[in-house]
């Protein structure tokens, strides 16, 4: 005889509920299928959504290689001292155990779009009615030539959360007053516009909390311009005097190659030594978007703007970094806001679910100092085929301490909410 | 009542807040808007669709850590704070962004929606 833990209980009263809201159609037939690949902001999200708005009704199968999440939004701060890597790891348990979505810890290597199945690594293949691809991006290493996925346990990208973060901080741990990093930033588009100078503030800030107030870190960029550059500019000046430059290709002339066993990153006009590289290349969607055939020359897959619905196949939903979002910066935020358009537009196909017109949101704090934190963003509708912004803001130059410690406040509540909205 | 007071410590709704009056009076004072869009044909459905944007920051179960709670809140209070927003009275520059992103039908669904969690 068995009996039934409270948790259990509540469950079955659940899914009595879930049941009575099934529509009539549905009673009788196979659950719908939707698949989700990649556990991300979108990928992580739209399961959520999809298996919690539906109620029951909808199969929802989450397909991540890792068993836990390391956010990119934060790991800046992990860097910089201000976090610890536990408070930015997550787990999926919640979302298997709360949601009944169905985690599968896999490496999906496969869309056969014609027999709508994904197929894993280990041979194993799943179905669908709908796919949601959230892959998130993957490198070009080597689009800064001499770097690639071996040079990158010396001179660390960390652009992709998890043991590349920690590889790089215990870099940045180990060295001493008076030694340099030298970052090679990326080429647009890439993921989170402002984090190359998010993460070069807390590396500046560990500095000053040890001391090392000789050290310097320079900044290689292949862009002209950068996010937020005026706010971050100036936080450099108040906050790490002399510590940070930044060098544009009118100076540079252009990144010709690094050598990471030496320590260098050679441009037409100079090379520069650090102690640490940090060399963050270009990026595409991750490949799964490619072996699918849903990417177009850029490297990333075109959206409907109304439903991030991909514009070559009707039953898969790209969204994140891997998309092209118009106006959207590619941000974890971005992938939430995306992932919940998604998600209804799947609930309508499969579960009559109703759709209103899609509303997206953006906002990317980051942190400068010590409760100097900045902020832009945007709200976005899909106008004429494409995300446009429609308000936009962004932090001003002359805000007083007490409005930057609120904004950076209001990131850790971002933080805690998006993480819940992610997660459960 | 005491869902209120825990506003008042918060960074976005509350930025103009005034202590010990409740939200109804609140509302009821300042502005006529408010009762036209509670006359609109509301759709809770859409508020909710609208609500999970609001999520990515104010989670239902928030400890008020800069951004506040405004599950369960009453109805015509979030229905003036984002007119105050579009209105420019208060001053959080993401939330004027979101609310002049909204319209008057909008904002009574998503406050309709808010308002019953």
């Amino acid at each position: 005889m068995s009996t039934l833990t409270r948790r259990q209980f509540t469950k079955v009263l659940g899914l009595g509920a879930a049941a009575l809201s099934v529509p009539i159609h549905v009673i009788g037939q196979a659950k719908p299928k939707v698949v989700v690949v990649g556990g991300g902001a979108g990928g992580a999200t739209a399961a959520r959504y999809v298996a919690m708005n539906s109620k029951g009704a909808v199969d929802v199968t989450l397909i991540e290689n890792s068993k836990t999440y390391t956010t990119c939004f934060f790991s800046n701060l992990y860097l910089g001292g201000v976090r610890d890597f536990d408070s930015i790891t997550h787990s999926y348990d919640t979302l298997a155990s709360e949601y009944g979505i169905n985690v599968v810890h896999g490496y999906a290597a496969e869309v056969d779009r014609s027999a709508k199945t994904v197929t894993l690594n280990d041979g194993s293949s799943i179905n669908y009615d709908r796919l949601v691809l959230s892959p998130g991006i993957d490198l070009i290493f080597d689009s800064v030539p001499g770097y690639s996925e071996e040079a990158a346990t010396i001179a660390p990208h960390a652009w992709q959360a998890g043991p590349q973060t920690q590889l790089l901080k215990e870099k940045l741990d180990a060295l001493s007053n008076g030694d340099s990093v030298v970052m090679v930033a990326p080429p647009n588009p890439y993921r989170c516009p402002p984090g190359p100078y998010e993460r070069v503030s807390m590396m500046a800030h560990l500095f000053k909390e040890k001391g090392m107030t000789d050290s310097t870190i320079t900044i290689i960029d292949p862009k002209p311009k950068f996010s937020k550059q005026g706010l971050f500019t100036a936080g450099w000046e108040k906050h790490y005097p002399g510590m940070v430059e930044w060098i544009s290709p009118d100076i540079h002339g252009g990144i010709v190659g690094v050598d990471v066993n030496a320590g260098t990153v050679e441009t037409d006009f100079d090379t520069f030594e650090g102690t640490l590289l940090n060399v963050i290349p270009a990026q595409r969607a991750g490949a799964i978007a490619h072996q699918a055939e849903l990417v177009d020359n850029s490297g990333f897959c075109q959206i409907n703007s109304d439903s991030m619905r991909s514009m070559v196949d009707e039953n898969i939903f790209v969204i994140g970094d891997a998309s092209i979002a118009g106006a959207m910066p590619k941000s974890g935020f971005s992938a939430n806001s995306q992932a919940k358009v998604a998600a209804m537009h799947i609930l309508g196909d499969v579960n009559d679910g109703k759709t209103f017109p899609a509303k997206y949101s953006n906002t990317c704090w980051s942190m400068i100092g010590t409760d100097d934190g900045v902020k832009v963003g945007a709200q976005y509708a899909s106008v004429d085929g494409k995300i446009a912004s429609t308000s936009t803001f962004v932090s001003q130059g002359d805000e007083d301490d007490a409005m930057r410690k609120a904004t950076f406040e209001e990131s850790l509540g971002w933080y805690d909410g998006m993480t819940k909205d992610m997660f459960g | 009542m005491n869902r209120f007071f825990a506003l008042v410590g918060g960074a976005l709704l509350c930025a103009s807040c005034i202590a010990g009056e409740t939200a109804n009076k609140l509302a009821e004072k300042t502005d006529p808007r408010i009762d036209t869009i509670m006359a609109l044909q509301l759709d809770a459905a859409y508020g909710e669709y609208l609500a999970s944007e609001c999520a990515t920051c104010h989670n239902e179960t928030s400890t008020d850590q800069g951004i506040p709670t405004i599950h369960g809140q009453d109805q015509k209070y979030l229905i003036n704070a984002l007119l105050e927003y579009q209105d420019n009275k208060r001053t959080n520059e993401t939330m004027i962004s979101i609310a002049n992103a909204l319209n008057e039908e909008e904002i009574g669904s998503l406050a309709l929606y808010l308002s019953g969690q």
